[in-house]
């Protein structure tokens, strides 16, 4: 058993005293008769051919999505995305503790019986938490993202889209707490690269 | 696929170590409930069907089947972003670019292609390809002086190059970790892409070589035992050792297998068609090498379906056909696991199922996958180019309208 770091804890703590609000905020045919094809346009006053070899159907899904579970990316693809965000390669020493801790967290290796687990769990959370704890400290992230004062840009490298209003509100609150810059710049960080939108499926 | 989560997960790390001290690393992570290690090997004979479900079509194609239209919906520059934002992470681990994102919002599904397209050279294109197959073939890391990355290192190689897809079936080479091509490492006289490596087969070493069969019936057909016999007839049942011959408690004559192993008594429903596919390995021991004197013979002193030096036990009773590598794949005879491998990479069965794996692969909560779909998605990468590339099928998956519809909205073609 292992205790959370203290910046962890400073994390916490207001989140335990119910001041830590920022995560709550939470055609037809193109060729008539071949496959069907989604660019083809579609006029609705164009004679229709009747064939017996075609069947013409509702379009359905192909498929059902399984939409409740959050399942982990692989763990090959969110270091991948750190290595993106950081503008450093997957083997920099910046990701030493994320790699030593990479089949508890559901990295595989046959070899050695461990395959993926994609489970994202209590205990999962917090070790990734810690294991990507350098990153979010380190001269790589202070050079590309201006935290707090700006947490746009980290959020739009992050989940490749524009954060919508309210997510940036989200995230002033934590300059309303008793953190120190270098405090904040960490929560924002541990709660992007922590959120379900940048590791899970 | 979220497409777009709130900050939950924070939250919830938060509101548990509220709780107190936290346990790291407490977790047996993602641990195999049936270790690979043949020392270790699971007593049943048959193979079980455990893993995450694959699309088993299970339905025979015929070429009377009416062709179908569908009246495609029109899908909004937002619904569609959203749904490469989910595709993107997965095929090219990282997101959707903002120049991607523009694009397909201005120009719809007829950005689609390009995008999914432009992905091919990039370095997670190939890595995820690779990804994908190591975990169906379950074969990842090293042991016991083997390498388990083989099979990916030619999956990466045939992906990275863009070989046509059925090269990771049909390639007469491995590549190592270089991306170099070299020679395989089993000792056979021949090569077959991802299946003669010693990762391959030592990872999936069975009695009766059935795990073996198994496998690359499930990853390269999508089926399991029993399958339709217009896709593998069943072999002569005298041709097959007495156990499997019986199709009923009553006509079991093996006192060894009157038990059934908890399987049923109807061994030759399965075996009859197994019997030609675990033939293809009777002469590779359980760490993978070739051993050309191998005989097939059970070992007296052994467990069943165990033959001597780590060899396994043929299905077929007679001497000769028990050591010969000769069977069949889907009704075509092949004179060894090559040229079972060219049979399988040209049947029908072959590029829809590469389909299932990749629209599984990459939306892993799939679920009732429509084989009908799977099979136009094919036939519309055929139509495209002769040998279809992993981009060729990725770009025919993800640009239908039914799996595009299968993931949009709510999934059911409504709104959420």
């Amino acid at each position: 058993m292992k205790r959370l770091s203290l910046m962890m804890m400073l994390l916490i703590l207001p989140a335990c005293a119910g001041e830590f609000d920022m995560f709550t905020n939470g055609a037809e045919s193109s060729d008539g008769w071949g496959s069907p094809s989604p660019n083809a346009p579609h006029n609705p006053d164009a004679p229709s051919i009747v064939d017996p070899n075609i069947d013409t159907e509702e379009l359905t899904p192909g498929f059902t999505l399984q939409r409740e579970e959050v399942r982990l990316l692989p763990f090959h693809i969110r270091l991948a995305k750190l290595a993106t965000l950081t503008g450093l390669a997957t083997d920099d020493p910046l990701f030493d503790r994320l790699l030593s801790s990479r089949y508890d967290l559901g990295d595989h290796n046959y070899g050695q019986n461990v395959g993926p687990d994609l489970s994202w769990n209590a205990s999962k959370i917090a070790l990734w938490v810690r294991a990507i704890q350098p990153i979010c400290t380190s001269e790589a992230m202070a050079m590309r993202y201006d935290l707090p004062q700006d947490t746009s840009a980290l959020l739009a490298a992050a989940y490749g889209r524009s954060p919508e209003a309210d997510e940036l509100v989200d995230f002033e609150a934590v300059q309303q707490q008793n953190l120190d810059e270098a405090g904040q710049y960490e929560a924002i960080c541990l709660a992007v690269l922590t959120s379900s939108e940048f590791v899970a499926q | 696929m979220n497409l777009k989560l709130p900050l939950t997960i924070s939250l919830a790390a938060l509101s548990i170590a509220c709780q107190g001290e936290i346990a790291l690393q407490n977790q047996a992570p993602g641990l195999l409930e049936t270790p690979t290690s043949t020392q270790t090997e699971t007593p049943t004979p048959t193979p079980t069907q455990t893993e995450t479900p694959t699309p088993t079509p299970t339905e025979t194609p015929t070429s009377e089947e009416p062709e179908i239209v569908y009246e495609i919906p029109d899908f909004t520059g937002t619904e569609l972003v959203d749904y490469m934002r989910g595709i993107a992470q997965m095929l090219v681990a990282r997101p959707l670019t903002p120049d991607e994102a523009q694009r397909i919002e201005t120009e719809g599904v007829d950005a689609l292609d390009p995008v999914l397209r432009g992905w091919s050279d990039q370095p997670g294109f190939a890595q995820n390809a690779r990804y994908m197959m190591q975990q169906k073939l379950k074969a990842s890391g090293a042991r016991d002086g083997i390498d388990f990355e083989l099979p990916g290192n030619l999956v990466h190689h045939v992906v990275a190059n863009d070989l046509p897809w059925s090269t990771v079936l049909t390639a007469d080479y491995c590549v190592d970790a270089t991306g170099n091509e070299t020679q395989c490492d089993t000792g056979a006289p021949y090569a077959a892409g991802v299946l003669a490596t010693r990762a391959y087969m030592a990872g999936n070493a069975s009695r009766f070589n059935l795990h073996r069969a198994s496998s690359l019936l499930n990853t390269f057909a999508c089926r399991i035992y029993p399958m339709e016999s217009t896709l593998q007839p069943y072999l002569e049942k005298e041709s097959l050792i007495l156990m499997f011959q019986a199709e009923s408690a009553e006509e079991q004559q093996v006192e060894e297998a009157k038990d059934a192993f908890g399987n049923g008594a109807g061994c030759y429903a399965c075996h009859g068609q197994f019997g030609a596919h675990a033939q293809l390995f009777v002469k590779f021991d359980e760490s993978g090498m070739y051993v050309p004197e191998a005989d097939g013979q059970q070992d007296p002193d052994g467990e069943l379906g165990r033959s001597v030096g780590g060899l396994m036990t043929s299905h077929m009773i007679d001497p000769a056909a028990a050591a010969s590598e000769s069977a069949q794949m889907f009704g075509q005879d092949v004179a060894n696991l090559a040229e079972a491998a060219q049979a399988l990479a040209q049947s029908d069965a072959f590029l829809p199922c590469q389909v299932g794996n990749i629209v599984n692969h990459v939306f892993s909560g799939a679920s009732a996958v429509d084989p009908r779909m799977l099979r136009a998605i094919a036939e519309d990468a055929a139509a495209n180019s002769s040998a279809p590339t992993y981009t060729d099928l990725v770009v025919a998956a993800f640009t239908h309208p039914r799996v595009i519809l299968s993931v949009v909205g709510d999934g059911t073609g409504g709104t959420p």
